[in-house]
C-alpha cells in the first residue's frame, strides 16, 4: 500500500484515556441496541428463545468489541500541532483530515465536557470560525491542558484578530 | 439646502436642471434634502421607522383576512343581485351563522380590528433604531425585548429592497447584513426618500472616511445621480438611473434565453414529454391532470429565476460593488470591498454554444425569509454577481472583485484551459475519479487568490481571495489513499459555494495545503478591507483597469512603507517559488518579482518533474519559452510526471527547521502570553515550551 497523505511535525497526541471514554460510549450504545432488539424477541417467544434470536445480541457484542478497538485506533490518530501562524488539527485513519486554522480567524473557543469525560477528567476543545465547515474539535484533553490551551489560543487570536 | 454646495472640481458638468431652479429643481434638491434627513438619522439618537411599517409587516395577513371575508360573502353578494331561483347558499352554515349573529360578529370584528391597531401601533412605538459612530442598533418588542447591534466595521453589505407593495407607500427595507445566519440588523421599513442617503452615511462611517471626503462625495453624488423621483409614478426610476453606470449590459433576450436553457427548462420539457407519452402511448388519460400543476410549478420557478435577473446592473462605487436588480420589487445592494468570500464562474452545458457564463458568489450573511413573501426571493437573487454574460463581462466582474486578476490570462486558462498550462492538474491515475476532466481538474495559486478549475463538460472556475480564507482542510479517504490522491478544501462562510479541489496528487495537495497557510497568513496581514477608505481603495485599482494588460502591470504592490511587512515578505516566497504553480509563464510574472527570480534560480536547472523522455519538437519550444520544470510540459511527459511526485523529492526547505538567522520572530507580533522565543527552536512548533511535552502523564 502506498504511503498515505501525512503532515510531519511534532504532533501533540490527545490522552489515550479518551479511547476509554469512546469505548464506554460505544459499548453502551451497542448494549442498548442489542437489548432493545432481544427483549421484544424474548417476549415474543415467551422466554423460549430459538437459537437465531440470540444473533442480534451476539452481533451487538461483536460490534461493541470492534467499536472498542476502533476507538483506541482512532484516538491514536487525533492530534494537534501549534505552528507559528496557525493551529493544525488532524484526525482519522482511513478518512484523514487535516485542518489548519490561522489564529486570527478563530472566533470562538469552546470547552465542553460530557458526563463520561468528566469521570476521566477530560475536556473537548471546539474552535469556531466564520465558516461553518471549519468547525473542528480536539477531544480528550486533560482538563488543565484544555484550559491552558484555550486561554493561550484566545490570547493569541485576540492579538492577531483579523476580521473575516 | 435647496442648492447643494457646488462640487469643487467640475461645476460645468452639472445637469442643466441645476442651472435653472425654477422649472425643475427637483432631483438635486431632493438629494440634498435626503442627505440632510439622513444626517439627522445618524445623530446617535433613537428614531422610529416608517409609519406604514405595521401595515407592511402585517400586510400579507391583512390581505389574507380580507380575501377570506370576500370569498365568504361572495355568494351572499351575488345572491342579493341575482334573482331568487339562482340562490344556492342554503348550505352555507358559516354564512348563515354570521347573518344570524350579525351584531356580535360586527362588535367582535370592530374590537379585533381596534386591538390589532393598538398592538401594531404599540409595536411601532417601541421599534426604534439608532446609528452611532460605530454601530447600528435596533430595539423592538413589547413583551419580549430584542436589542440588536451591528458593528459598523463588520458590515457585510447594505441592501435596500423595495417590494412592490411597500413601494406603493413610499417605504423600503433597509437591511444591514452581518456575518452569520440570521444575524442581519433590519430597519424595516424606512422611507424610500431617505434610505439611499442613509446608506451612504452609514457607509461613510463604516469605511473610516474623513468628514471632508464624505462631504465631497456627497456633493458629487448630488451632481450625478438623479436623486429621488416619485416612486409611485416612476417605479423603475430607482434602477433606471443606475443603469448607465453598469459595467455590464445584459440584453433582455439573453436573460430570457439563458433562463430557458438553464437546467430547469430541460426538466420541464422532459416532464411534459414523459406525461404526453403516458397519455398517448399508454392511454393513461388521468395523467392530463398532472400536466397543469406541473406547468404552474415550472412557470413559477422560471419566473422567479427570471425576476432575479431582470434589469441587473453592477457598478463600482467608492464603497464597493453595487448590485441592482428586480422588476416590480427592486433591490440595490452595496458590498464593501473584501466582503466577497468566493466566486464561481460556471457554464451550464446548454450555454456553451453561446459562450455565456454565470458568476455566483458567497458572502458571510444570510437573509432569512420574512412573512411578506419577498425574503426568499431576495436571498436567492443575491447570489449572482453576473446572472449571464459573455467572456468580457466575466473578466469585468472578476476584475471588480479581484483587480489583480483583471485581464489576466489565468482567468481564461481557468475557464477554457487544459493540462499543459499554468495550472497544476490531477495525475492521469485520477482518471477513475475525473473521467473527462482529468487534465482540467487543477489549481493555481495567484498572489491574490486561489484558482480552482474543475469540469470539462460543466466548466467551472472557483476563485477564493486569499485574505478571505477562514481555514484550509486537507482530506484523504481510503480510496483516494489507494490512488495517492488528496483533496484540499478552502473554508469560507458557505452560504452558496464551498470551494475545494479533489483528486489531485497527494504530494501536490500537501504542498498546496502548506503553501496556502503561508500565503493566507500574509494576505490576512495585508488585508485592509475592514475600514476600506483608510487605505488605497480597490476601486482605485479598477479605474486603472485598462492599463492592467495581461499582468504586465505590477499587482498592487504590498505597502512597502512599513518595514515589518517587508520582513515578512522576504523569508517565505523563495521556497514555494520552486513549485510548479509558481513558475508562471513569463508574461504573468509580476514585474517586481522578476529580478529576484532570475538571480535566485539559474534558468536551466532541470527540476524533479522535468520531462524525462526526449521531448518532441513543439514541446522543445515550450520548454525553451518557459522556465524549466514548468508544468506545461510537452504532451508525453505529462503522464510521466507523477512518478517523480514529491515523495521522492528531497525534503523541501520549508519542511526543515527554519535556519535561526531568519528574521521570522519579528515578522509577527509575538503573542503576549508566550515566552520569548528560543532562537534554536525548530520553528514549526510553538515558541512556548509548555506545549512541547506530551500532556498525557498529567
Amino acid at each position: 500500500m502506498a504511503e498515505r497523505l501525512d503532515v510531519t511535525g511534532a504532533w501533540q497526541r490527545i490522552s489515550m484515556r479518551y479511547a476509554v471514554v469512546e469505548s464506554i460510549g460505544s459499548v453502551i450504545g451497542w448494549v442498548i441496541v442489542g437489548v432493545g432488539v432481544t427483549v421484544p424477541l424474548w417476549l415474543l417467544h415467551d422466554g423460549d428463545m430459538p437459537l437465531w434470536a440470540w444473533l442480534p445480541l451476539i452481533g451487538a457484542a461483536v460490534l461493541a468489541v470492534v467499536g472498542v478497538v476502533w476507538s483506541f485506533l482512532r484516538t491514536r490518530t487525533i492530534g494537534y500541532l501549534q505552528r507559528d501562524d496557525d493551529l493544525l488539527v488532524r484526525r482519522g485513519m482511513l478518512f484523514r483530515r487535516f485542518v489548519a486554522v490561522p489564529y486570527g480567524r478563530m472566533q470562538i473557543v469552546d470547552i465542553t465536557q460530557g458526563p463520561i469525560e468528566r469521570m476521566f477528567g477530560l475536556k473537548s476543545l471546539k474552535f469556531v470560525t466564520a465558516a461553518a465547515s471549519s468547525a473542528i474539535t480536539i477531544p480528550g484533553m486533560p482538563g488543565s491542558t484544555a484550559d491552558e490551551l484555550r486561554d493561550h489560543l484566545v490570547a493569541v487570536s485576540e492579538s492577531r484578530r483579523a476580521g473575516l | 439646502m435647496t442648492d447643494a454646495p457646488r462640487p469643487p472640481q467640475a461645476p460645468g458638468e452639472r445637469p442643466p436642471a441645476q442651472q435653472w431652479p425654477q422649472p425643475q429643481p427637483q432631483p438635486p434638491a431632493g438629494a440634498g434634502d435626503a442627505r440632510a434627513k439622513a444626517i439627522e438619522l445618524v445623530d446617535g439618537e433613537w428614531h422610529r421607522l416608517h409609519p406604514a411599517t405595521p401595515l407592511l409587516r402585517g400586510g400579507l395577513a391583512l390581505i389574507i383576512v380580507l380575501g377570506i371575508i370576500v370569498s365568504t360573502f361572495r355568494d351572499r353578494l351575488i345572491g342579493i343581485v341575482v334573482p331568487e331561483e339562482w340562490n344556492e347558499f342554503e348550505q352555507d352554515p358559516f354564512g348563515d351563522f354570521i347573518i344570524d349573529q350579525l351584531l356580535w360578529v360586527a362588535l367582535g370584528t370592530v374590537g379585533l380590528v381596534l386591538l390589532g391597531i393598538l398592538v401594531f401601533w404599540l409595536s411601532w412605538r417601541v421599534h426604534r433604531f439608532r446609528i452611532t459612530g460605530d454601530a447600528v442598533e435596533v430595539q423592538q418588542g413589547i413583551l419580549v425585548k430584542r436589542h440588536r447591534r451591528a458593528t459598523l466595521a463588520r458590515i457585510q453589505a447594505i441592501n435596500i429592497q423595495k417590494p412592490w407593495f411597500a413601494r406603493l407607500l413610499g417605504a423600503c427595507k433597509f437591511e444591514v447584513q452581518q456575518a452569520g445566519n440570521d444575524a442581519n440588523v433590519d430597519l424595516n421599513y424606512l422611507s424610500s426618500s431617505v434610505a439611499d442617503a442613509l446608506r451612504y452615511e452609514v457607509m461613510d462611517r463604516a469605511s473610516g472616511r474623513s468628514a471632508a471626503d464624505a462631504q465631497r462625495m456627497a456633493t458629487e453624488r448630488a451632481g450625478t445621480a438623479g436623486g429621488v423621483v416619485n416612486e409611485f409614478l416612476r417605479p423603475d426610476a430607482e434602477i433606471a438611473h443606475l443603469a448607465p453606470h453598469s459595467l455590464v449590459r445584459i440584453p433582455l433576450g439573453r436573460i430570457v434565453a439563458s433562463s430557458l436553457l438553464d437546467g430547469w427548462i430541460v426538466w420541464a420539457v422532459a416532464y411534459a414529454i414523459g406525461t404526453l407519452v403516458l397519455i398517448i402511448g399508454f392511454q393513461q388519460f388521468w395523467a392530463v391532470f398532472a400536466l397543469l400543476p406541473g406547468a404552474i410549478a415550472f412557470f413559477a420557478a422560471g419566473m422567479r429565476s427570471l425576476g432575479s435577473k431582470l434589469r441587473y446592473s453592477i457598478a463600482a462605487t467608492p464603497d464597493g460593488i453595487r448590485l441592482a436588480y428586480g422588476l416590480a420589487s427592486t433591490t440595490t445592494e452595496i458590498l464593501p470591498p473584501g466582503r466577497i468570500f468566493a466566486l464561481q464562474v460556471k457554464q451550464p452545458l446548454l450555454w456553451r454554444p453561446f459562450g455565456w457564463w454565470q458568476v455566483t458568489f458567497t458572502r458571510a450573511g444570510k437573509s432569512k425569509p420574512d412573512g411578506s413573501g419577498q425574503g426568499g426571493q431576495s436571498s436567492q437573487m443575491a447570489s449572482y454577481l453576473l446572472p449571464v454574460g459573455d467572456l468580457r463581462d466575466v473578466r469585468t466582474v472578476v476584475g471588480l472583485v479581484l483587480p489583480e486578476l483583471a485581464q489576466s490570462p489565468l482567468v481564461d486558462a481557468g475557464l477554457f484551459g487544459q493540462a499543459p498550462d499554468a495550472f497544476v492538474v490531477s495525475p492521469p491515475r485520477a482518471r477513475a475519479f475525473r473521467w473527462f476532466s482529468v487534465r482540467r481538474n487543477g489549481f493555481h495559486v495567484h498572489d491574490a487568490a486561489f484558482l480552482l478549475r474543475t469540469g470539462r463538460i460543466w466548466r467551472s472556475l472557483q476563485l477564493v481571495p486569499q485574505a478571505r480564507v477562514q481555514s484550509v482542510a486537507l482530506q484523504q479517504g481510503p480510496i483516494y489513499g489507494l490512488a495517492r490522491l488528496g483533496r484540499v478544501q478552502f473554508h469560507v462562510p458557505d452560504t452558496v459555494l464551498s470551494p475545494g479541489i479533489g483528486a489531485i496528487d497527494q504530494g501536490d495537495a500537501r504542498i498546496l495545503f502548506d503553501h496556502a497557510m503561508r500565503t493566507v497568513k500574509v494576505a490576512i496581514d495585508r488585508d485592509t478591507s475592514e475600514s476600506w477608505a483608510a487605505s488605497l481603495s480597490r476601486n482605485a485599482v479598477l479605474e486603472t483597469a485598462p492599463a492592467v494588460q495581461d499582468g504586465l502591470m505590477s499587482p498592487p504592490s504590498p505597502p512597502v512603507a512599513t518595514p515589518w511587512q517587508q520582513v515578512q515578505q522576504q523569508p517565505w516566497p523563495s521556497p514555494p517559488r520552486q513549485q510548479p504553480w509558481q513558475q508562471q509563464p513569463p508574461q504573468q510574472q509580476p514585474a517586481w518579482q522578476q529580478p529576484q527570480h532570475s538571480q535566485e534560480r539559474p534558468p536551466r536547472v532541470p527540476q524533479q518533474w522535468a520531462p524525462s523522455g526526449p521531448p518532441a519538437a513543439p514541446g522543445q519550444q515550450w520548454t525553451q519559452q518557459r522556465p524549466p520544470g514548468q508544468h506545461a510540459a510537452p504532451p508525453q511527459p505529462w503522464p510521466a510526471q507523477p512518478q517523480s511526485s514529491p515523495q521522492s523529492q528531497p525534503p523541501q526547505p520549508w519542511q526543515q527547521p527554519r535556519p535561526p538567522q531568519q528574521p521570522q520572530p519579528q515578522s509577527q507580533p509575538a503573542p503576549p502570553a508566550s515566552a520569548p522565543q528560543p532562537p534554536a527552536q525548530p520553528s514549526q512548533q510553538h515558541p512556548d515550551p509548555r506545549w512541547q511535552r506530551p500532556r498525557d502523564e498529567s
